[in-house]
This record gives C-alpha cells, structure tokens and sequence, in this order.
C-alpha cells in the first residue's frame, strides 16, 4: 500500500451492465464511452478523489459499476 | 404491504443493537425502514436523523441526533447539548450523558440514521461505535447505507446483535413484485408480464417503480414491457428518461428547477421556482405514490428519491446549464431570509457566488464557531478554495481565527498579510487585522506587539470583530505589568462579553483578573473572582476549556494557602493539562511555575525542577514574556535550582519506551504534516494520532511537538 496518497492520474476502466445512451453518457464528459454487447466501457484518466467522485456520480445514477480497474 | 416479510425480521430487530440496512441506491431502503417504523411505532417510538454531508462536523451530527431523539425523548441529551459547544472530549462526556439520558427511559426506542454512507469522518464513526459499546437496551440503532460503515460489525455479529438487511433481501420476490404491480397500483398485469419485468429489473425497487410510473396511464401495458424487456440500456437509462419524457411539460419543468435541493418545502419551491403553487404541486407528486418522500409527518418537508435527483439533476444540466447557478442562488436567498446559515452557505457556494458566501460567512462564522461548529465553518472555507478565500479579507481574517484555535499559529500570519493585500482598509477590516494580530502575537508570547494591536483594534470603534480580541488586550496588559490599564480593560472586557453572551471570554479575562489580585498578595479575593468563572465554566459546558487555566491556577494556589497540598497539586496538574489544550504559551509556563511550587510543597524536588525547566524552556521561546521573566526567576530561586538548571536539563530520561506505532506518529513529527495528514499517512484516525502524539509527550517529558521533535534527537530516537 501506498503511504501518502499522490494526486496522480491513472487510467481507471470502469465497466458498467447495459449499453449506456448519449443522453445519459453525457453525465461522464470526462470519460470515453465503449459499447459492448451487453455491457458499457467507461475509460479515462482520473486521481484517486477524481475516480470516487465518478464512482459516486455513477452510483447516484443506479449505475452501479461491475469492476473498475486502475492502471498504475 | 408487499414488504412484509421484511418488515416482520425487523420488528424482531428490536431486541437487536443494529439494524443495517445496506444495499445500492433505489433499492428502497428508506422506504422499507418507513414501513417498519409505521407497523411498530405504536408499542416503539422512532427518532428519524436523514444525514447529509455536513454531518461530518461531529458537533453538527450529534446536535441533530439529539433533536431526533427529542421527538421522541422532550429533553434527552440537555446537558451534552451544553457539552458539545465547549471543548469537551465526545468520548468522555459527551456522549456518556447523552446514554445515561437514554439508559433512563422505560420505553424502548429506534434511532434511525439514513444515508449512513455520507458520513466520512472517522470522529463520527468513533461516536456511533462508543453508542454501540454503550447501548442501552432501550434503544436500537438503524442504519441505511449504501456502502458497509466502519463500525465494530463483526463483534455485532458473532455476539448476535446485528439484524442485516442486504440488496439481495431488498429485491422484490416475484410474489412481492405481483403485490405490488396488481394489487398496491392496480395494474392487473398477466403473469407472463409480471415475470418478463421481474427478469429485466431483477426485482430492484427503483426498476419496478419506474416501469410502474412508465405503465400508469398507458394502454398497451404488454406491449411496453416486451419493449422494455427487449432493450439494452441499462434501467434507469431507458425508464428513467420514460418517466421523464413522459411528463406533462409543466410538471416535468417544476421537477427539473427543483432538482437542486437536497430537501423541498411548498414556499421554498416557491421562490426557486417562481411559482405560487409548489405545495399543491408536492402533494400531488406525493399522491402519485411515487418520486418523492415525506420527511415529516406534518407533510412540510420531502425530498427526492436519491435517484430520481440525480436523473433530475443530469437532465437540468444536460438541457438547461445555466439556469443552475441561478437556481442556487435563489435556494441560498430563502436560506438565509429563513436564518438557516447552513444551508445558505452551501447553496450560495454551489452557485458560485462568492460575493453571497462571504456574507454569509462573514456574518455568521463566530456565532457557529461558538456553538462549537469549528469543522462546519472551515468546511466552508476549503470549499470556497483558498483562491477565492484570499480574495476576501474578511474570509481571510476568518482563516486567521481558525489557524489561531486549531494551534497552527504558523499559519496565522500568512492570512492576516493576505487579508491586508486583499484590501483591508475599512475601518471593519482593520480591526480585523488588528485583533487577530493581538491574538496571534499574544498567543505566542509577545505581549508588547499584542499590546500594540490590541490598541489599534480598539481605536477603530465598535466593530464585529472586536469581541473576538476583547479579553486579550487586558490580559495582554497584564502580563506587561500596566496593572491599573489591564484592571479597567479587563473589566470592560468581561461587561461587554457578558452582554454578548461570549462565555469563553469572560471565563478567560476573569481569570486574567483573579492571577493579578493573587500578584498583589490578596490570594482571597483573587480565588472569590476564580471561582465565579470556574461556575460560569461548568455551567457552560467550558469546563474542559484551556482559556480555564488563569483561573485553576488561581484556585489551586488559594487551596495550597489553606493547606490542602494535595487538591492544590490537583488543580494544578489539570491547569497545566488544559493549558496545553490551547497555544497560549504564557499561560502555560504560568501553569507550569504554579506546578513547581505546587511540587516543592509536595516533597518533590526532582518533579519542581522537571516542571520549572519546562516554564524556562517556553518562556525562553517567547519574545517579549512580560511578567513571566521575573516570576521565572522567582521560583527558580526558591526551588534554588538557578545554577543546576543545565544538570537538571540534560538529566531528563525516558520514562517509557515508546511503542512501535509512537514511533512512527513521531517519525512524521518533524515534517510539515499537520496531524491528520500523519493520521491519513498511517491510515489511523486523527483521534488515535492525536492520542499517540499525547503520549510521545508524556514520554519524552515535552509539551509540544516542536519540542518532542528536539527532544527524540537528543535521544537519539531520530
């Protein structure tokens, strides 16, 4: 673990069930948008409090993520 | 009632400690506690606390878990009300009182906590934890959460005393969700219908309730599903905005405006709004059985399910952007013209007006920081961001008097400069700057330069901010010997904070007064005036306070006078204790002398030294301490320890050894770290660090950080 959390950007995939629309992707503008066939791919480059508060504003939606994976 | 079966384990919940109610957003949790609450309220009474991030300030939360309680319980929790606006330890007299309150009830009661999952700070979690430690049996605490809190659970668990409700019990079974679709609403839907929505939302309250609201009013209810079933967004993505989309365009638009409150009310609605109608409105989307929730029973306040908002809030962003700030600048308006500072803050700060926030702020911080709400107020702050704050000198100022009361007195003078360059050149301002200045140059032992700032803050008249100086100048005044100047401004000081209701301040300058009758040799009359602020402390919940010093120190030299050694030790040790509490160096080698003598009478020389080298070691630290130099003097020759002072210093062992995790808190001593970094560093809470860090100085013999720091060197310990 990590002693002191650094502000530093990392690429976090967060892949959610359904394929998201525009109208609602549009709540992510900081994220790009990958349809599968039945799932959503949200990928982008996000610090650790920027990635809770996407994981929040996801939730809030009732998007609630099936993995989320951070690059190092 | 399609929840039945879970009602039924909650109402067996009651025998339990906790009921934790933890599943995603939309899965009903609040509306299944509700149901619970309507099937027992009759033999158990229910106390409701709907939470929001502002309950991070412990004192904050635990004020409104006390009003909860007092809807059910009229004066629970009256003396640890008092307590929480003083400096109190929560753990050790807070929250004891507050139990004892309940422990006294025959009947039991429910305490609910909803949204449990905003609650971040680890002060909180530690004062539910000491409630769960605590309980009595006649209460029941109910959490709802989205995520699992860090609460003793598993101890809950094995000793069965926790009642879990989790998503998966949340789901509707497919006779709960026929219930509800066919009997509840009246849909009369076929089985095949039933079970193709039962698939799509695998039982999801909010998945079924949106389809409910999509269906009502249409035809061909089969031909929906089927659609619906076929699709691949996700639920909220396709029902959501069917819902939505839905709407007759008046209704849509009062839900979109309206989307940015956390809780609605007929005439709140009204002004953000601009409508006359928004109570009718209410009750009519309250009728519709769906989107909105009571928060009273006298149907005044609701709020918006959590997910419906966040829809809500998405399509006012997405269709209509600007109009955002605007909404919540008109929400912070009514705010305020209904005095809930609150709220106003965070609205105006939401819509980005500074201008409003620093009103606000301006006006209110020293009211809410003496109820104790240091945390809210510097909340406020560190979401305004320092760029803005510094443009503001009065905000400046505000950042100031925290650093000045959370002892980083390094940070002081940094926002006082930046109060003068953002232009502090009215007269309100400048006594500001000059308070402050008096504060912080007191604090840190120049009692010539907070003289001098003391004067300058009186001379521009009247302001708000003169209160927040008014005792130092006395108190500053006597410490430099002018006894007859500090008599008069003392006394001015303590009329005018007790016109002010300022407790804290009158308890301080009475003890300034009752240390200079004591100078003068009248020990009798200086302890009758150190009595009579002690009183007003206990009365007031300030009991714990540091600004308490002048006047234990007082009373403990009156009790050695006549003869009771060893309650003047007492009163001392915890004179000097408290003293530390603050950053007012002077009063703490004041302690620390009166702790010597105290010593020496008790037949221990060693412990006298020990204490009147660590006077030595402040005073000396301080650039003009006054009257403290020839009191210093004074005792060292009495404890003849004058020419064996270096002996005694360099003798100083560690009395323990310390502890793995004492080491590495002390590691982090010499950085710029404040404590709660240290803690987030080390991934413990501010209280254990804080806890740790009392017992390094214990230890090492030091009173301060600076000094543990110099102190492990000589050591060797770093």
């Amino acid at each position: 673990m990590d002693k002191v959390d650094q502000p530093a950007e990392r690429r976090c995939t967060i892949v959610i069930r359904g394929r998201l629309s525009d109208r609602l992707g549009s709540a992510f503008p900081e994220m790009a948008l990958q349809r599968h066939a039945a799932t959503t791919m949200l990928s982008g480059r996000a610090d650790a409090a920027q990635l809770g508060e996407l994981l929040d504003r996801l939730r809030d939606l009732g998007l609630e993520p099936l993995s989320v994976d951070v690059d190092g | 009632m399609p929840r039945a079966r879970l009602v039924a384990l909650l109402t067996g919940a009651t025998e339990a400690k906790l009921a934790l109610v933890q599943a995603p957003v939309g899965s009903g949790k609040t509306t299944l506690l509700a149901e619970w609450h309507a099937a027992a309220h009759a033999t158990c009474p229910f106390a409701w606390l709907s939470l929001d991030r502002g309950d991070n300030d412990p004192v904050r939360f635990l004020e409104g878990v006390i009003a909860a309680l007092r809807t059910v319980v009229p004066r629970a929790g009256e003396q640890a009300l008092v307590d929480l606006a003083g400096p109190a330890s929560l753990t050790d007299v807070v929250l004891p009182s507050l139990v004892n309150d309940l422990a006294a009830q025959s009947q039991k009661l429910v305490l609910v906590l909803d949204d449990y999952h905003v609650i971040g700070d680890p002060r909180v979690h530690e004062a539910v934890t000491f409630v769960l430690d605590h309980q009595p049996a006649t209460l029941t605490l109910a959490l709802a959460t989205r995520a699992e809190p860090p609460l003793p659970l598993g101890r809950l668990r094995v000793r069965r005393e926790l009642v879990d409700v989790h998503a998966e019990q949340l789901r509707f079974s497919d006779d709960e969700a026929t219930t509800l679709l066919n009997h509840t609403l009246g849909f009369a839907l076929e089985a095949g219908d039933v079970a193709r929505l039962q698939d799509r939302t695998e039982g999801w309250a909010a998945g079924l309730q949106l389809a409910a609201l999509s269906l009502s009013g249409r035809e061909d209810r089969s031909g929906f599903i089927s659609t619906f079933a076929g699709d691949d967004r996700p639920i909220v993505d396709y029902l959501g905005f069917e819902v939505l989309d839905g709407l007759p365009p008046d209704t849509r638009e009062f839900l979109l405006q309206t989307s940015i409150l956390e809780r609605l009310s007929g005439p709140l609605c009204d002004h953000v709004s601009g409508r006359d109608d928004s109570a009718v409105k209410l009750d009519e989307l309250e009728r519709a059985g769906l989107l909105l929730l009571p928060l009273d029973t006298r149907r005044e306040w609701y709020r918006y399910h959590h997910l419906f908002a966040g829809l809500l809030r998405h399509e006012l962003a997405r269709t209509n952007p600007e109009l955002v700030a605007a909404l919540h600048r008109r929400a912070s308006a009514w705010y305020r013209d209904a005095g809930s500072v609150g709220e106003a803050v965070d609205h105006a700060i939401a819509g980005r007006d500074v201008v409003a926030a620093s009103e606000l702020i301006t006006r209110h911080w020293y009211a809410e920081l003496q109820r104790g709400r240091i945390e809210t107020v510097a909340g406020w702050l560190d979401s305004l961001g320092d760029e803005l704050v510094r443009g503001q000198a009065s905000l400046c100022l505000t950042k100031a008097w925290i650093a000045v009361n959370t002892g980083r007195l390094d940070e002081v003078a940094g926002w006082i400069r930046a109060a003068e360059r953002a232009g502090a050149d009215e007269p309100v301002l400048e006594s500001g700057v000059a308070s402050l200045q008096e504060i912080h140059r007191y604090m840190d032992g120049d009692v010539e330069r907070a003289v001098e700032a003391g004067r300058r803050s009186v001379q521009t008249g009247e302001t708000p901010w003169r209160p927040v100086g008014c005792p130092v100048l006395g108190i500053a005044l006597f410490w430099s010997g002018a006894y007859t100047e500090a008599t008069a401004e003392l006394e001015t000081a303590t009329d005018t904070a007790r016109a002010g209701g300022n407790h804290l301040a009158v308890i301080h300058a009475s003890g300034a007064l009752a240390a200079m009758h004591a100078e003068h040799g009248d020990l009798e009359e200086a302890d009758a005036v150190a009595q009579v602020a002690l009183r007003l402390a206990h009365e007031r919940g300030l009991y714990e306070h540091w600004a308490t010093t002048l006047a234990r120190v007082v009373h403990g030299r009156e009790l050695e006078r006549r003869g009771l050694i060893a309650d003047a030790a007492d009163e001392i040790d915890r004179g000097v204790e408290l003293s530390t509490r603050g950053v007012a160096t002077l009063e703490i080698a004041y302690a620390r002398l009166a702790q010597a003598d105290a010593r020496q009478l008790h037949g221990d020389p060693g412990g006298a030294a020990d204490a009147a080298r660590r006077a030595r070691m402040l005073i000396e630290r301080c650039a003009a301490p006054g009257l403290l130099s020839d009191m210093l003097a004074r005792t060292e020759r009495r404890l003849h320890l004058a020419s064996r002072r270096v002996l005694v210093g360099d003798s100083a062992p560690v009395a323990d050894e310390l502890t793995d995790r004492e080491l590495s808190v002390l590691r982090l001593m010499p950085t710029e770290l404040s404590q709660r970094e240290i803690g987030d560093a080390l991934f413990i809470s501010l209280n254990t660090v804080k806890s740790h860090a009392r017992s390094i100085y214990r230890k090492l013999n030091v009173d301060a950080r600076d000094e543990a720091v110099e102190q492990a060197r000589a050591f060797g310990l770093l």
